[in-house]
């Protein structure tokens, strides 16, 4: 047994002051409580949330994109508000209130943001039938060229209940990013809100402003995106007459996103106001889905630019001499019983492998493909990882279709998957599928033989994560040739994107579409020699990519080159 | 077997804990719903304490010590500016100081448990395992969690029967910072300390060495005070000892704490209709100030509730321990004795305007995972120290 003199006394020490705390706490919460809940309920000190300058959004030349401008705010005193006075107020400020979510809550409460200068006066004329109210001038999100960066940007807006569960610095009516690079770099852009205090008496009017110092908001900071704010404009300006489409450049040696364009499109600064649940239901029903980021997350079948991956894994497993003929075109292909179609009827002859590109001959493709068989196909295809989200600092980004053999084993069954779907594959047609960023992506790959993951904050050069094309080096070269024969070969199918003093490589494509028209598409990279923009462009159900999406992306080019020189 | 004691100790804190779930679902859906998930995970924790064998944690309390302070110095090395007491795991955060309590409890305790040590090496032993943590906390800055470390350290030796000839030298050097601002309390002091040699019957050299510590500290404190301490540090303590003159800050924090207990009255606003949770009253309702934010809303028959059951759970934990014939036991029951009436004290203390704010939690009650899963850490080492001891007191019977 231990030493009970030392125990006992330190059990009375320790009850002892136990009982001063408790005689205290009788003091406090039983004799002195009418003089605190008196405290509590005169000195009522309400703050007020007061949102922070937001981050600019800057181009790569550091021209702005996105600021701000103040607006009126008004704010009601949740736990003062009555019935009454809130449907008054509904009609005076032309916005639904729902009483029930107000009535009873503790603190300010927003209700309209971007209230009309005569809304305001009306309101603050009847100051004692709302003594409730707080107007103040907050910043809201301006972005100066709407629409045609809406993909790019995203859009600003009120916080849902997952992102105020998942984040307790979160509190309702906060505004945060809710796509592209809004939603990304949010932490980065969005800065602190601060406080204003309001002593207000028993029936919610104000009666002495800041009894405590307000605490400052912290500006957001600025980001400087690889974009560049006039090719962006003009690639809007040349979409003008079609409904739907893609453009998608990047700089081959970098990786740095140039152009990031996605039609159609809505005008975020309506998003950021706050649209009604019953608008927001039509944006999303609307079938040629504006909200969709063709950028990232459409999937077309990528045609006969998916012509260059199957040569350039033919000529790494050493199938073909690229100076060979080994196939003569008389405008179809035989395998087995089955007959398959060049898109020129007529034939092309005999071609080496570089006319062969140039030209877009399906028959020399066909035989490639049947040459390098189906399981091999897939598996040299997938090496170039374009079945993985490329992994660009965007939200929403899709990776690749790309099947493997379980995946027709499946659909077919085991062993008796045909042989022949690799022919359709070896000229971008059938199951695979990808976005115009994986189209991009591939371009500057064959371009540089490597380049960097694609990214639209501009970064460090250390900081880049690089990827190599999966073939040898002289394969590319070769791609490479063919690709330029394409532009200004005699009867290349892109030389409607050709450029007066500037060297063009490309590659058309015409995905066939089972909902309408072709899709017209063409990527191409430039200077030929010495690479400084990969593109791609997508002309939804306009045709030929030759026609269509060429003479677009040669000018894009040439505008992003000539504007580069000065 | 005191199945009584066992019963305190599983119905006590989980009366406790469901207060301050209630509590925080009231402040916060976020914040309960985070607790709740470290209440399953406590659970499991103490399931694991109560069932390994003692014999087991005795030697597991050195590498426990051992990655305690080590985090803790992570935790310094880590952080940028600001306070650096957490360490970043994923999505939660962790709080190493909470293990270097365990630590502490489980390594002191296995060094008393040697009876064949001096005093002096116990106290010194003691003494610089719990320097260790202290200086690593109070470097954070947390001031109230370094505390600790000192007073399981003091009480450890006061109840294991340390010679008031070394004690008075633990006690009196602080009671001598303390009274430095008082000329007449420290007057009391500096005579207290001189009748305490005479009546020990201690040497010339003692008593010198003793009263020349005391005078030293005395007329050094308040330069040290004008000197070398922090602002906020020096506002903590003068919004303490004025809070009405200092509206903003810590002392606006005591202010309405008060408020938030006096305007509760006896039976409270009743569940969610507390006023003065929220920024502009009480920013910490669910952290420091948990137990005034109960008290507005469960009023004083609330606050006299959490009073009892920590009044029970301390003299269970404290009788129990006393009763135990294994040093071992004994010396760890003592330990989470005293962490439990030190973060009682120290926190509703606080909340009643006794301390500067404070910092530490209430047990089972304040939102925080790792407090929580250290007491549940402690309630098992408690339960398990019971049933062994009551095992091997029935053979020796």
């Amino acid at each position: 047994m231990g030493n009970s003199v030392r125990y006992r006394s330190f059990l009375y020490l320790f009850f002892a002051l136990w009982g001063l705390l408790l005689l205290r706490l009788v003091k406090i919460q039983i004799l002195d409580h009418k003089q605190y809940l008196k405290q509590a309920e005169k000195n009522y000190i309400k703050p007020l949330r007061v949102p922070p300058l937001r981050g600019k959004i800057l181009d790569r030349k550091g021209r702005v994109l996105a600021d701000w401008k103040p607006i009126f705010r008004i704010s009601v005193l949740g736990e003062k508000t009555t019935k009454e006075g809130l449907t008054e107020l509904s009609g005076l400020l032309h916005v639904d209130i729902d009483p029930d979510t107000i009535i009873g809550k503790p603190g300010y409460i927003r209700i309209k943001d971007g209230a009309s200068l005569e809304e305001v006066i009306s309101v603050e004329e009847r100051e004692d039938r709302f003594p409730w109210i707080v107007v103040s001038t907050v910043p809201t999100r301006r972005y100066l060229y709407g629409g045609p960066f809406f993909h790019l940007l995203g859009y600003t807006g009120e916080v849902g209940p997952s992102d105020l569960k998942r984040n307790p610095e979160f509190k309702p009516g906060d505004i945060i990013g809710k796509s592209g690079v809004e939603k990304k770099y949010e932490e980065v852009l969005s800065g602190k809100p601060g406080y204003r205090f309001y002593s207000v008496d028993a029936t919610g009017k104000i009666i002495e402003t800041d009894p405590r110092p307000p605490i400052p908001p912290v500006k957001g900071r600025d980001i400087v995106l690889t974009v560049d704010r006039d090719l962006q404009l003009y690639a809007d300006s040349l979409f003008r007459e079609y409904r739907r489409g893609v453009a998608v450049a990047l700089d081959p040696r970098n990786g740095d996103i140039l152009l990031f364009y996605s039609k159609p499109y809505v005008d975020p600064n309506v998003l950021s106001m706050g649209i009604s649940q019953e608008e927001w239901k039509k944006l999303v029903e609307r079938k040629d889905n504006p909200l969709l980021d063709r950028c990232i997350a459409g999937l077309y079948p990528p045609g006969s630019i998916f012509k260059l991956v199957t040569g350039a894994i033919a000529l790494d497993l050493h199938l073909v001499n690229p100076q060979d003929r080994p196939v003569t075109c008389n405008g179809a292909y035989r395998m087995g019983n089955r007959i398959w179609r060049c898109w020129l009827p007529s034939g092309h002859g005999a071609l080496d492998f570089y006319h062969a590109i140039e030209q877009s001959c399906d028959v020399y493709f066909y035989y490639l493909g049947q040459k390098i068989g189906l399981a091999r196909f897939l598996k040299c295809v997938r090496n170039f990882g374009l079945q993985e989200k490329l992994g660009i600092d965007l939200p929403g980004e899709k990776g690749g279709f790309i099947p493997d053999m379980p995946w027709y084993e499946e659909r077919y069954g085991k062993g008796r998957v045909p042989e022949g779907l690799v022919l359709n594959l070896a000229i971008g047609q059938g199951e695979i599928l990808l976005t115009p960023l994986d189209l991009a992506f591939l371009t500057a790959l064959i371009a540089m033989d490597s380049t960097a993951t694609p990214h639209v904050l501009k970064v460090d050069k250390k900081s880049l994560s690089w990827h190599r094309a999966p073939v040898e080096r002289e394969v590319l070269e070769h791609i490479r040739r063919g690709m330029y024969l394409v532009v200004n070969g005699e009867k290349g199918t892109g030389r409607s994107a050709q450029i007066e003093g500037i060297d063009v490589a490309g590659k058309t494509g015409t995905a066939q579409n089972p909902h309408g028209k072709e899709h017209a598409l063409f990527a191409a990279y430039a200077p030929y020699r010495d690479p400084k923009i990969a593109i791609v462009v997508i002309v939804e159900n306009a045709g030929h990519g030759g026609s269509y999406a060429a003479p677009i992306a040669g000018k894009l080019i040439e505008r992003y080159l000539k504007d580069a020189e000065k | 077997m005191q199945k009584s004691e066992i019963r305190a100790f599983i119905i006590i804190p989980f009366t406790l804990l469901a207060m301050g779930l209630v509590e925080l679902s009231s402040i916060s859906q976020f914040y309960f719903e985070r607790q709740l998930a470290w209440a399953f995970f406590s659970a499991s924790v103490f399931a694991l304490f109560s069932l390994v064998p003692l014999k087991f944690w005795k030697a597991f309390g050195i590498p426990i010590y051992l990655i305690s302070i080590l985090f803790l110095a992570l935790a310094l090395m880590m952080g940028g500016p600001g306070p650096r007491r957490w360490l970043q795991f994923g999505s939660t955060r962790f709080q190493p100081s909470e293990l270097a309590k365990l630590g502490y409890i489980l390594i002191a305790a296995r060094i008393l448990s040697n009876r064949r040590k001096s005093q002096i090496a116990l106290l010194l032993q003691l003494g610089l395992l719990a320097l260790i943590p202290f200086l690593l906390t109070i470097a954070e800055p947390d001031l109230a969690t370094s505390v600790t470390f000192l007073w399981i350290y003091f009480f450890l030796l006061y109840l294991f029967d340390i010679s008031p000839f070394y004690l008075a030298f633990l006690v009196m050097p602080p009671l001598a910072v303390i009274t430095s601002f008082s000329p007449i309390l420290f007057l009391i002091l500096f005579v207290g300390a001189l009748l305490h040699s005479r009546y020990i019957k201690a040497g010339l050299a003692y008593t010198v060495s003793l009263l020349t510590l005391i005078l030293l500290l005395g007329f050094s404190t308040p330069l040290i005070w004008k000197k070398a301490l922090k602002p906020y540090q020096r506002e903590r303590v003068i919004a303490f000892l004025a809070p009405e003159k200092y509206r903003t800050g810590s002392g606006w924090q005591i202010l309405q704490a008060r408020i938030a207990l006096g305007s509760g009255g006896f039976g409270g606003k009743g569940y969610g209709r507390g006023t003065q949770k929220g920024l502009s009253f009480l920013p910490a309702a669910h952290t420091d100030f948990i137990f005034s934010s109960f008290g507005e809303e469960f009023g004083f028959a609330g606050s006299l509730l959490v009073f009892l059951l920590f009044g029970g759970l301390i003299y269970a934990t404290l009788r129990s321990s006393f009763r135990m014939r294994d040093r071992f036991r004994r010396a760890l029951g003592f330990g989470i004795g005293a962490y439990f009436t030190y973060h009682f004290l120290a926190n509703v203390g606080t909340n009643l305007g006794f301390f500067p704010v404070a910092g530490v939690p209430l047990p089972f009650m304040t939102y925080g995972g790792s407090h929580l899963t250290v007491e549940a850490a402690l309630l098992g080492l408690l339960i398990r120290a019971l049933k062994e001891e009551s095992s091997s007191y029935r053979i020796l019977e």
